[in-house]
């Protein structure tokens, strides 16, 4: 439990895991948000035509 | 012969193999019993116990090849022996010549399938043939719960630094919470091999628990009122021709934003693609089966094949399989803290309950979710937004999957 406690306030343990949360979190939003628009753009170019 | 030969097998026996087998028997029992992702833990289960058995046969077959050089080698540098033998599968007699263990059975499947990434990237192949993004093209926003719902493997990496792992270890630990079985093998065989059998077994188990897992802590994190909330549902048709360029362009733009995540996302869009296509039926439906099937058969046995004793029975073990369930907790938990977010901005409420659905496990957490609405209200309908928040779970883990593999060297250079 003290090693836990010492640990998670030693910045040069927890600096990187944090830049990496950090990283990654935006870096998934980021990404997704892409994919969000290129979506919107695909379904607005190509629309739905229904086959006769 | 030495008689000894005969009842080599009983004089093994000790408690370490005895506590692997009721391991073994246990993870066999949830998948038969309770049908917790028996396709996995029924194979796991049943390798921990072949690799436990005496001498390991399986896993190191008959030590039968001398090594001169090795021998030599030794006799001249006494310090390196213990080298040989723990690292290099180097077995010496009693006059100190070096025999080479040759590789058991799922040794060379490890060597040939897991260690080389191999039997993943198929099972990615599998799962993109059966994803159909449809609900998604149908429901564009739920993607954004795809990337809240990852908030686990982050908030894991961060508890595991604190507890002591390295930051490779910690980010392959942290991945459980992908709750993607291909994807945290993937990254466990990048970055802790020597916990592959921990990290997978937590990874399946705690997928097969969602049911249990996400109700309190999406009850803990709601009120009644928000699970109450009812959404407006889209029927629309998509087009083919979207269907099947999606999967070409995510390729491409995960591959620029981070290379080294394209076996990942490459092969996953690559199974879409064989599905939307429309051409290739046959390759399809093979891919969804046969293929699935036979990977996932060899994959299973293969990582119970890790779980030897002395590298199973560790403290560490007992650390990785209780991260997982905060992974799991913390994803959920990021879901919908998020969904209450944005509906601080939204005058079309959001059922927060959705933003748990953007988990990777397909299709549970989306009937999980659909359950819980309609135990509170049997009138409400929100599979279909659910459905489309479990699929974009499914791009966002890939994404994280990808985005780990590329910081954490980074950062460690």
């Amino acid at each position: 439990m003290l090693n836990f406690i010492k640990n998670i306030t030693d910045p040069n343990i927890m600096g990187p895991g944090l830049l990496v949360t950090l990283g990654g979190m935006l870096g998934v939003f980021i990404v997704l948000i892409l994919f969000y628009l290129i979506i919107k753009l695909l379904i607005r170019l190509f629309p739905y035509k229904s086959e006769v | 012969m030495d008689l000894k030969e005969l009842y080599s097998g009983f004089a093994a026996i000790n408690i370490k193999m005895l506590l692997m087998f009721l391991i073994g028997l246990a993870l066999i029992y949830l998948a038969i019993k309770k049908d917790y992702e028996p396709m996995l833990l029924l194979p796991i289960g049943f390798g921990a116990i072949l690799v436990n058995l005496p001498q390991s046969v399986v896993k190191f077959a008959s030590a039968n090849v001398l090594d001169p050089f090795v021998t030599e080698f030794v006799r001249s540098n006494p310090g390196s022996r213990a080298l040989f033998e723990n690292n290099m599968h180097f077995l010496f007699d009693d006059s100190g010549q070096a025999f080479r263990v040759e590789p058991g059975v799922l040794e060379i499947l490890l060597n040939s399938g897991i260690l080389t990434e191999l039997f993943p990237v198929l099972i990615f192949i599998a799962i993109g043939a059966m994803i159909d993004f449809t609900p998604l093209f149908r429901n564009p926003v739920m993607i954004f719960f795809g990337a809240a719902a990852q908030f686990g493997i982050f908030a894991t990496l961060l508890v595991a630094l604190a507890l002591g792992f390295d930051l490779k270890v910690a980010a392959a630990i942290g991945i459980i919470g992908a709750a993607d079985g291909p994807t945290a093998i993937y990254v466990a065989g990048k970055f802790a091999k020597q916990y592959f059998g921990p990290i997978s077994v937590a990874a399946y188990s705690y997928m097969a628990l969602v049911p249990i897992i996400q109700p309190p802590v999406i009850k803990l994190l709601t009120s009644k009122k928000e699970r109450l909330i009812r959404m407006d549902y889209k029927d629309e048709k998509v087009s083919k021709t979207v269907l099947i360029l999606f999967p070409i362009i995510v390729t491409i733009i995960a591959g620029l934003v981070a290379p080294i995540s394209v076996p990942l996302v490459g092969f996953l869009m690559f199974g879409n693609l064989i599905r939307e296509c429309g051409v290739l039926e046959r390759l399809s439906k093979s891919a969804q089966n046969e293929l699935a099937n036979l990977v996932t058969l060899l994959l299973g046995l293969t990582i119970g094949s890790t779980m030897l004793a002395e590298n199973f029975l560790k403290k560490e073990t007992l650390l990785i399989l209780l991260m997982g369930l905060v992974a799991f907790v913390f994803d959920t938990a990021g879901g919908v803290l998020f969904a209450k977010f944005l509906n601080l901005f939204r005058k079309a409420k959001i059922n927060p309950m959705i933003g748990a659905a953007g988990i990777s496990a397909f299709p549970m957490s989306a009937r999980v979710i659909q359950k819980m609405a309609k135990d509170e209200d049997p009138t409400n309908f929100i599979l279909m937004q659910s459905v489309s928040a479990n699929v974009s779970g499914q791009l966002g883990s890939i994404i994280a999957g990808g985005l780990i593999l590329a910081l954490v060297p980074l950062l460690l250079h």
